[in-house]
């Protein structure tokens, strides 16, 4: 069987086996065929080869049933997920600022607390909440107002405050009262400068 | 078993698919029926088997998997044939690597027998099916493909991974020896 010459009809042969030809080119292929004994002998070789094919019997209904389930259909709103959600880049953006700015909160809170912080200093012989005393100085103007350092670290700082080893028990008791309510405040909030009106004062 | 147009139809696979996504079941019944001869004889004529039916079930499974990844730049009959060659693919790799103690017995190759004799039957069958075994695996793949299922050259060439001018010449390559063999 030999080959026709004409390459470009040869290689429509199986497009006119398979009728995928346009209508013109169909009819062009087909008055060439007519024409061309070695064309119409490939044809005819083509036709045998596909009426040969036998197709393998396949369970089509076993395949179907492997198959995955849809994931969806309607693919608006489908509810709240929070796997879905968790993993949003929007989310884990807003995550990351939240926990940034959340640690330095703390972060800052954890400062200020290890910070002196200025707390009225109660008096000796008044009631807890009394002003603080200011033992006379003299190089402590008469005007200014002055105020107690205490650290609030724990019970070895209070002790390193000179002016706490005169102070009774029930001034301590006080203080640490006083302490504990400024422990309540913000940290914008703790320092807190309280004129002293001492024993000698204005 | 239908098969209605060996070749496909891009439309109604569109619609069927798009109806699937939409969570009609019975569209993929449909496809199924559609596309599963022709997967079916291009694994025979690939080769394959006892587990053509196997294989096909595989190309299935996997391309619903990843039906929201076919983008449609070919026809869906395509992308299954070039997702089922894969698979095939992998089994022969799979297969090469078998240790050398478990080579194939004697039902499997009668098995091979089988299927290939299942492809074509009778005479002219029969010569028809010993002129494509003497073609290369690539030369088979691509005529039955073009002459068997009426792929285009260019769908051709995206089954086989190749160009579209390669894949013209492994056809007019096969051809010359189906030729050759049929007139000797």
């Amino acid at each position: 069987m030999r080959d026709c010459s004409n390459a470009t009809m040869r290689d429509r042969l199986p497009d006119l086996l398979h009728e995928r030809l346009p209508v013109a080119e169909r009819a062009d292929v087909r008055a060439h065929v007519a024409a061309c004994p070695e064309c119409r002998a490939e044809l005819e070789l083509l036709t045998r080869i596909q009426a040969a094919t036998v197709t393998p019997r396949v369970d089509t209904s076993r395949i179907v049933a492997a198959l995955p389930p849809h994931r969806g259909g309607y693919r608006g709103y489908r509810g709240y997920s929070w796997q879905r959600a968790a993993y949003s880049p929007m989310l884990r953006i807003a995550a990351a600022v939240v926990l940034l700015a959340g640690g330095a909160t703390i972060g800052i809170r954890t400062v200020d607390r290890g910070d002196d912080i200025l707390v009225p200093t109660p008096s000796r012989d008044t009631s807890p909440i009394a002003v603080a005393p200011v033992p006379p100085r003299s190089d402590r103007g008469a005007t200014t107002a002055p105020v107690q350092r205490v650290s609030t670290n724990g019970p070895a700082e209070l002790a390193m405050g000179e002016m706490l080893d005169d102070l009774s028990d029930s001034d301590l008791r006080a203080l640490l009262d006083v302490v504990g309510k400024l422990e309540a405040m913000t940290p914008a909030e703790t320092e807190i400068v309280v004129p002293a009106v001492g024993r000698g004062g204005a | 078993m239908t098969d209605p147009g060996r070749s496909g139809d891009d439309p109604r696979d569109a619609e069927l698919i798009a109806q699937w996504k939409a969570g009609d079941q019975r569209a993929a019944t449909e496809l199924v029926a559609r596309h599963a001869p022709a997967l079916a004889r291009f694994a025979a004529s690939s080769g394959a088997r006892e587990d053509v039916d196997e294989l096909v079930q595989d190309t299935f499974v996997r391309a619903f998997g990843s039906l929201d990844g076919f983008r449609g730049d070919s026809s869906f009959r395509t992308w299954l044939f070039s997702i089922e060659r894969r698979l095939l693919m992998d089994r022969r790799r799979a297969e090469r690597r078998r240790p050398q103690g478990m080579e194939i017995g004697e039902d499997d190759a009668a098995t091979e027998y089988d299927a290939l004799d299942e492809l074509v039957a009778g005479e002219t069958q029969g010569r028809v099916r010993n002129a494509l075994e003497r073609l290369t695996p690539t030369q088979r793949e691509v005529f039955v493909l073009r002459v068997t299922e009426g792929l285009s050259y260019k769908d051709v060439a995206k089954v086989v991974r190749t160009t579209e001018g390669a894949a013209r010449v492994h056809y007019h390559n096969a051809m010359r020896a189906v030729k050759e063999f049929l007139d000797a």
